[in-house]
């Protein structure tokens, strides 16, 4: 099912008024719409935890519909993006904490080829792209406090998972309907923008290796 | 429908805050799989994942609630209704079985010496 045209405004304020059928609507129109912009954003993440993120961002604001407020500038479906990104960070959290606890039997037996070996994750993912991620969604999260727009914020991730080409930001920013030096200009001032604000993330947050 | 979709209902099924938490309940006292449980709502298997993703009915308006997800999904009223009343009747039985441990207790034999009739 498509996102709905009113970018579910009209379910969201069913779901305020207490509709039972309206976190079903949402479900079925946000969900695939969420993960598949997830799995955009996040490519290196498996898609089991990708839905179950998106899955958690859905449910919470089923439970707590007013945490989203419709009269401020940014669109359910972007709200909802920003929100699975943060319970993705958590899941990663989880899934770092807990492998901390119980490292992989392989890591702790001397392995075949000598100790050369890094081992993946019951989900595929090595522990150091864990790590690579929350160093990479940190910044992002801070930034989105920080003040960044809805649009600011999906470059930010666009960037931050090597995205370089201006026609993808130009979308994300909205600005395709501008001829292409334009286009071009605003993308690459944003996207200082951002490096600054990557920059400065980093050098106050990110411990030195 | 998304197998994701599918998914996520299944994982509600566990949280009394949705109607798939009631349904989980009604099925399994009438040892029901889900393409029964759709066949007893007079519904298909997608519209049983739409269910379980509806808000469960509140007690104090349970006939207006159970209409707006009967007319919303198209499925049988008075059926999706008893199905409703059986969960709900599991599920707080569950509970007051959960919150009152050692009830069961109560109808033991008294001991030999207490004083009782043997």
């Amino acid at each position: 099912m498509a996102a709905p045209p009113d970018d579910g405004l009209e379910l969201h304020r069913c779901l305020l008024e207490g509709s039972k059928t309206a976190s079903a609507e949402l479900a079925a129109a946000f969900l695939e719409p969420l993960i598949e912009r997830l799995q955009r954003n996040n490519p290196t993440i498996p898609e089991d935890l990708i839905a179950t993120a998106a899955g958690d961002a859905l449910i919470a604001l089923f439970r707590n519909p007013s945490s989203y407020k419709a009269d401020r500038n940014k669109g359910l479906f972007s709200y909802l993006i920003m929100s699975a990104q943060g319970d993705l960070l958590n899941l990663l959290n989880r899934e770092k904490d807990y492998r901390k606890k119980h490292p992989p039997l392989n890591l702790v037996e001397l392995p075949d080829d000598g100790g050369n070996s890094f081992a993946e994750t019951d989900t595929g993912l090595s522990r150091l792209e864990v790590e690579e991620e929350l160093r990479l969604a940190e910044p992002l999260l801070r930034a989105v406090r920080e003040g960044l727009d809805e649009k600011e914020c999906e470059c930010l991730v666009l960037k931050l998972h090597g995205e370089r080409r201006t026609e993808v930001f130009a979308a994300a920013m909205g600005i395709e309907h501008l001829p292409p030096s334009e286009q071009k200009e605003q993308v690459k001032k944003l996207k200082d923008k951002l490096e600054a604000r990557i920059r400065r993330e980093r050098s106050r947050h990110v411990e030195p290796s | 429908m998304s197998s994701h979709l599918e998914r996520l209902a299944k994982r509600v099924e566990d949280d009394p805050f949705f109607l798939g938490c009631i349904l989980k309940q009604y099925a399994r006292s009438e040892d029901l799989d889900d393409a029964a449980t759709a066949k007893s709502l007079g519904c298909t298997l997608e519209t049983l994942t739409m269910l379980r993703l509806c808000r469960a009915p509140d007690a104090s308006q349970l006939a207006a609630d159970v209409d707006e997800i009967a007319s919303k999904f198209e499925v049988d009223r008075t059926a999706l209704l008893l199905a409703i009343r059986r969960g709900q009747v599991v599920l707080k039985l569950q509970e007051s079985k959960a919150g009152t441990p050692g009830t069961l207790l109560a109808a033991r034999d008294r001991k030999p010496d207490d004083g009782g009739e043997s």
